[in-house]
């Protein structure tokens, strides 16, 4: 708990010094089914996460610090043909928080897939693009510096950032975050 | 997105794929948890009759009860590399242990099975499954026990720490994992790949536009929006989330990628009352589509609200 404690006073910090009024941005979260979104979401939110059910349709929590800035993170299934929902979501999306399964090497090829339409979206293409290659705890997982290139994220227009993390435990997450926000102040 | 010209002296390629998608005539492809690549239209025009195979195999006696807990509730997950049917709890516990060990799917309509996949779970089973892995619970544990059960299940199935003659069984006879079944072996797979791949480019590209308002055609989706707990919506306890989805347009009578067994399937029209359940389901009800900038503005004063989250129980 102290680590994650330590993590919002350090996401307060990092929003009060960039942001002087109320902010509140609203970002998809999106990714391959058990990528670890609704683990990630609710690391966020909670704090904790003993574990979580499959998503079928979605989840939407409201991420605050401090009360000045607020996320409203909306983390959509990611099974097949869930994932035909997502362009629902596409409108008033700030940023995108795309997840990967480090360890599921079998399918970066599908999240790569994924994310190459999410980009193409014209009501994507000014969202900022924040990548958490999750999962890095697992054996055999791809290290974020490698998933960039076998995403192929260089070739990507949005601005983008690839974070490696553990959701379970929340390690990387603020990093990413802390990115985010600076991002996304940087656009107003 | 590179492209691919369609034809035969590209399609080895497939054997180290960059990318599962093409501009061309070959169409999207879409690929199974067992590596298989199956054109999009494929799947779309045989997903009604692979999703009664999928049922007919989950509802035989032998895969009736979950295979590692052994309720008979809620059987509706399955482990397809490791061939078998699970409950909701077991099945999100495959989830999270690692693909390298299963690759957990539902099995109530959210997600494509893929012939190699459905194939697996008949040729493996729970019957067999306990054959191979056994099925023997330390006493006392239960898939409550998170951090134990993860580690009994490893043991189980990468281990084959309780399988019939391991060290401590007596039973003697096991017999081969699902690495050893032949028709799933890389070439095969890749002998698949490849057929489907060639045959794809040969057929004609059915326009298949599928979205929310065809889900929507669903009687057991709507109305949970955002009451089951932390805003979740949609309708996780349907025994077929995608029940109508297949529509009989959709249908197809083999698996096989002969073209004149491929319908071109006819999208579903939709009407104004499907669109309004399409945002229901979505949880962008509150949202108005038509006019972008008002939207932030609706999505915020309801999530402003301070007793918005407490309805979902946060």
């Amino acid at each position: 708990m102290g680590a994650a404690a330590s993590t919002y006073s350090l996401f307060s910090s990092v929003f009060d010094r960039l942001l002087g009024g109320n902010k509140e941005y609203r970002i998809l979260m999106l990714g391959l089914d058990a990528a670890g979104k609704t683990t990630l979401l609710y690391r966020l939110k909670l704090g904790e996460v003993e574990h979580t059910v499959p998503t079928i349709g979605f989840n939407v929590e409201q991420v605050q610090y401090n009360n000045k800035i607020s996320f409203v993170v909306w983390d959509v299934g990611g099974q097949d043909r869930l994932r035909m929902l997502w362009r629902h979501y596409y409108e008033n999306v700030q940023a995108l928080i795309f997840v990967v399964d480090s360890a599921d090497i079998d399918r970066l090829d599908v999240a790569k897939s994924e994310l190459q339409k999410l980009v193409a979206a014209e009501e994507l293409k000014d969202a900022i693009i924040l990548i958490f290659a999750n999962k890095q705890d697992l054996p055999g997982c791809v290290k974020a510096s490698e998933m960039a290139p076998k995403l192929n994220l260089p070739a990507m227009k949005n601005q983008w950032f690839i974070q490696p993390c553990v959701a379970t435990d929340g390690q990387g997450l603020c990093e990413g975050l802390d990115w985010l926000s600076d991002a996304l102040s940087k656009t107003k | 997105m590179p492209s691919t010209p369609s034809n035969i002296s590209t399609i080895s390629t497939i054997s180290t794929i960059s990318t599962i998608s093409s501009n061309d005539g070959g169409g999207e492809m879409w690929k199974s948890k067992l590596g298989t690549l199956y054109p999009k239209d494929f799947m779309t025009a045989n997903e009604s009759k692979f999703n009664h195979e999928l049922q007919t195999l989950r509802h035989e006696a032998c895969n009736r009860d979950c295979a590692d807990c052994g309720t008979k509730e809620s059987v509706m997950w399955a482990s397809v590399n490791l061939g078998v049917f699970l409950c909701i709890p077991c099945g999100s516990h495959h989830r999270s242990i690692g693909t390298h060990i299963s690759k957990p799917k539902g099995c109530t309509g959210t997600y494509w099975w893929g012939p190699d996949e459905l194939e697996r779970m008949r040729t493996i089973g729970n019957a067999r499954a306990s054959q191979i892995y056994g099925n023997a619970i330390p006493p006392g544990l239960t898939p409550a026990n998170t951090m134990e059960w993860r580690r009994y299940i490893t043991d189980k199935y990468v281990h084959k720490k309780y399988a019939p003659g391991a060290a401590g069984n007596n039973n003697g006879n096991a017999v081969s994992g699902p690495a050893m079944i032949a028709s799933s072996s890389p070439t095969a797979l890749l002998r698949r790949s490849l057929d489907a791949r060639t045959e794809s480019s040969l057929l004609p590209s059915p326009i298949v536009k599928k979205d929310a308002a065809d889900l929507l055609t669903f009687d057991d989706i709507g109305g949970n929006s955002g009451n089951s707990g932390r805003g979740r919506s949609g309708g996780g306890g349907s025994e077929n989330f995608f029940a109508n989805f297949g529509s009989p347009a959709r249908k197809a009578s083999s698996f096989s990628f002969s073209p004149t067994t491929t319908p071109t399937p006819t999208p579903t029209p939709t009407t104004p009352i499907q669109k309004k359940n399409v945002d229901l389901l979505l949880g962008l009800h509150h949202q108005q589509h038509n006019s972008p900038a008002s939207v932030t503005t609706a999505s915020s004063a309801i999530l402003a609200k301070p007793n918005f989250f407490a309805e979902f129980g946060v």
